[in-house]
C-alpha cells in the first residue's frame, strides 16, 4: 500500500503517569483508524499525547512527515500549531460562548490560506444552523457532539482526533453522530483517529484498528480481523454490532441505500430526506435459497466475503450491495457450510431497522 | 478636610496596590494551579510568607530591601516613606490572599477547556484571555476585592516602611493610631466608622461574588450530570 510509505500519522512513544505506563507505536494512513480497547487501556492517554495535551517521556510523533514531538531531536511544538482537531467525549464546548462563536473560534484562528471548509456550509451539512444562537448548556447530547464536531472540522484540520465522541450518548443518538462522522470523512476527506471501547462504533466507521490493552499495542490491522479476535477471545465488552447505512427516503417509502431499496418503518421522514438506517448484526438472518413464504420484508441477494468463527460468536461479512455484518452461531455456519464466495440471501424484518435523521 | 484626605489616600494606596498585584498574582496562581512539584512548593511558600510574619517584620524587611544598604539601591532611592511605599507594603502583605483566591477561582476552570482552545489554534495567552479569564472572572474579581480590603486595612508593614507622616503617608489606619495615641477618641471613632463602612461594602461584594461563582459551578456540574 503506497499510503503506508507516507503515513498521515506516525508515532512511537512512551509515557508514565503514576502507576500507568503507555508504550505504543503506529503508522496510520488516510481514512479512519480506530484505537480500540477496554477502559483503562491507555486510549485517551495516547490521544492526549498525539494532540499535545501531555508530553510523552520519550519517542516521537509525526503528522504528514512533519515532526511535532521528538525526544531525540528535542522537538516539542506547541499544540496550537498541530492543526489536529480534537473532539472530546463530552464536547468541551466553551460554556460562555454561543454555538456560533464556539464554531467560529477555531476557524478565525486558522490562517486564511489554510481555510478550506466554510463554517456556514458545514453547519448546514451537520444540520445545526438552528442552534447557532444558543448556549452549550441548552443543547442535547447529540446536538452538543455535532457542534463539537463542527468546531473541530471548521479549522480545516489535517487530522481529526476523536476521543469516544459518542460514548455518553444513547444508542439512537450514537448512530446519528457516528453517521455524521462518516459523512464528514467522506465529504471533506479528513483522516480520523477514532478512540472507542465500542466494537459497534469501530465497525461502523473504521477500516483499520489499533488494539490497546494495559498500555501496550496488542494488534494493528483491518477491523474485520478485530471482529474475529473479539469473537474468539471474549464476550465481555462486546456490545451489539450495528450495520450503519446512509440513504434517502424514496417515493415509495423505502430507503434507498446505494443500489438497493430497504423496506423500513419510515415514520415521519419525507421522501428525499437523508437518513441513517441501522440494523443490528444479530437481527439479520442468512438463507441459502430464497424463502417463498416469510414475513421478513427485506430479502437481498449477496455473496459471503468472509466468515469468522470464534468460541463465543461467529460473524459473516456479506456483500449485498452494501456490506452486511451478520452475527450467527458456529452451528449455523457449519450447517449452511458458509464460506467465502457462497451465494446467500440476507433477510431482516423492516421493524429491525432504526432510522435516524441525517 | 483631614478625614477626606486620609480616606482618599487609603483608597488610592489600596487601589494602586490591587492593580499592581493583579498580573503577578495571576501568573503565580496559574503556575500553582497547574503544577505540584518542588518549584511550586517553594513558590507557594515564598508568596505565602507575609501571612505568617508579623506585618511589622515585613515592613522592616521592605525597609532594608528598598533602603540604602539593600539590593535595589540606588534604583529605589527615596522610595521609603512615600505613598508608593504604602502601596508596596500593602501589596506585599495582601499578595498571598489574592493568590489564594485566584488559585480557587482558576481551579474551577476545566483544564480540558483550556486545551480545547489551544487545540483549535490559540496560543497560551490567547487561551488565557478567551477561556480562563471569562470562566474565572468572578473568582478573579473576588481575589482582587479581597486584596483591596486587606490593603485598605494595612497598618503594621506600612507604618514601618512608609511612616506615619500627616498629609503624606498617613492613611486611615495610621490616622486612627495617631488619634488614639493623642487621646482624641471621638476622631478615632469617626475614622474607624469610615473604615467599617468602606471595608464592609467591599467585603459584601466579595462574598457575593464567591457565592455566585460557587452557584454557577454547581449549576454547571448539575446540567452535565
Amino acid at each position: 500500500m503506497a499510503e503506508r510509505d507516507n503515513p498521515v500519522l506516525d508515532f512511537d512513544l512512551r509515557i508514565r503517569l503514576g502507576d500507568f505506563a503507555l508504550d505504543a507505536s503506529g503508522k496510520f494512513s488516510n481514512g479512519i483508524t480506530a484505537v480500540f480497547g477496554p477502559s483503562g487501556a491507555g486510549k485517551s492517554t495516547l490521544l492526549a499525547c498525539l494532540a499535545g495535551m501531555v508530553t510523552p517521556d520519550d519517542g516521537y510523533v509525526r503528522f504528514d512527515g512533519e515532526t511535532i514531538f521528538s525526544s531525540t531531536e528535542r522537538v516539542r511544538r506547541p499544540p496550537q500549531s498541530f492543526r489536529t482537531a480534537m473532539v472530546f467525549q463530552d464536547g468541551m464546548l466553551f460554556p460562555h460562548k454561543t454555538v456560533r462563536h464556539n464554531i467560529e473560534y477555531g476557524f478565525r484562528l486558522t490562517p486564511p490560506e489554510l481555510r478550506v471548509i466554510e463554517p456556514d456550509e458545514l453547519c448546514r451539512f451537520l444540520q445545526i444552523q438552528g442552534l447557532l444562537d444558543r448556549f452549550p448548556d441548552t443543547l442535547s447530547g447529540g446536538e452538543r457532539q455535532r457542534v463539537a464536531l463542527a468546531r473541530g472540522v471548521a479549522t480545516s484540520p489535517r487530522l481529526l482526533l476523536l476521543d469516544e465522541p459518542v460514548a455518553s450518548l444513547d444508542i439512537r443518538l450514537r448512530n446519528e453522530v457516528v453517521s455524521y462522522l462518516r459523512q464528514v470523512h467522506e465529504r471533506y476527506g479528513i483522516p480520523m483517529v477514532y478512540v472507542s471501547h465500542s466494537l459497534s462504533d469501530v465497525m461502523a466507521l473504521a477500516r483499520f484498528a489499533l488494539v490497546l490493552d494495559q498500555g501496550r499495542v496488542k494488534s494493528f490491522g483491518p477491523v474485520v480481523d478485530l471482529v474475529a479476535e473479539v469473537a474468539s477471545t471474549t464476550r465481555i465488552g462486546r456490545d451489539d454490532i450495528d450495520n450503519l447505512y446512509v440513504g434517502t427516503v424514496s417515493e415509495s417509502g423505502a430507503i434507498r441505500i446505494g443500489d438497493i431499496d430497504v423496506v423500513a418503518h419510515i415514520g415521519d421522514y419525507q421522501p428525499g430526506q437523508r437518513v441513517t438506517a441501522s440494523i443490528s448484526a444479530s437481527d439479520i438472518m442468512l438463507a441459502l435459497q430464497r424463502p417463498d413464504a416469510i414475513s421478513a420484508r427485506n430479502i437481498l441477494r449477496g455473496t459471503v466475503q468472509r466468515v469468522e468463527v470464534g468460541e463465543f460468536a461467529a460473524f459473516a461479512f456479506v456483500d449485498a450491495g452494501p456490506e452486511f455484518v451478520v452475527e450467527l452461531t458456529s452451528d449455523a455456519v457449519e450447517t449452511l457450510n458458509l464460506k467465502k464466495d457462497v451465494d446467500v440471501y440476507v433477510l431482516f424484518k423492516s421493524s429491525s431497522i432504526t432510522i435516524t435523521a441525517g | 478636610m483631614q478625614l477626606l484626605d486620609v480616606t482618599l489616600l487609603s483608597l488610592q494606596t489600596a487601589l494602586v496596590a490591587t492593580v499592581g498585584m493583579a498580573v503577578p498574582a495571576f501568573f503565580v496562581a496559574s503556575y500553582l494551579v497547574r503544577n505540584t512539584g518542588r518549584v511550586a512548593f517553594v513558590l507557594d511558600l515564598m508568596v505565602s510568607m507575609p501571612l505568617a510574619l508579623p506585618p511589622v517584620a515585613v515592613g522592616f524587611i521592605l525597609l532594608w530591601f528598598f533602603g540604602a544598604t539593600g539590593p535595589l539601591d540606588p534604583l529605589s532611592e527615596g522610595l521609603a516613606f512615600s505613598w508608593v511605599a504604602m502601596s508596596i507594603a500593602s501589596a506585599v502583605v495582601s499578595f498571598p490572599l489574592v493568590v489564594r483566591a485566584f488559585v480557587a477561582g482558576l481551579g474551577e476552570v476545566d483544564p480540558r477547556l483550556v486545551f480545547a482552545a489551544r487545540n483549535l489554534g490559540a496560543g497560551r495567552l490567547r487561551a488565557t484571555w478567551d477561556v480562563i479569564l471569562p470562566l474565572a472572572k468572578r473568582g478573579i474579581a473576588a481575589g482582587l476585592l479581597l486584596g483591596f480590603v486587606r490593603s485598605f486595612a494595612e497598618f503594621g508593614a506600612t507604618i514601618v516602611f512608609a511612616g506615619n507622616i500627616p498629609g503624606s503617608t498617613q492613611g486611615l489606619p495610621s490616622a486612627i493610631f495617631s488619634r488614639i495615641s493623642a487621646g482624641d477618641f471621638s476622631e478615632a471613632w469617626l475614622l474607624a466608622a469610615v473604615s467599617i463602612v468602606i471595608g464592609g461594602i467591599a467585603l459584601a461584594v466579595h462574598n457575593r461574588l464567591v457565592a455566585q461563582q460557587r452557584n454557577r459551578m454547581v449549576a454547571r456540574s448539575g446540567s452535565n450530570g
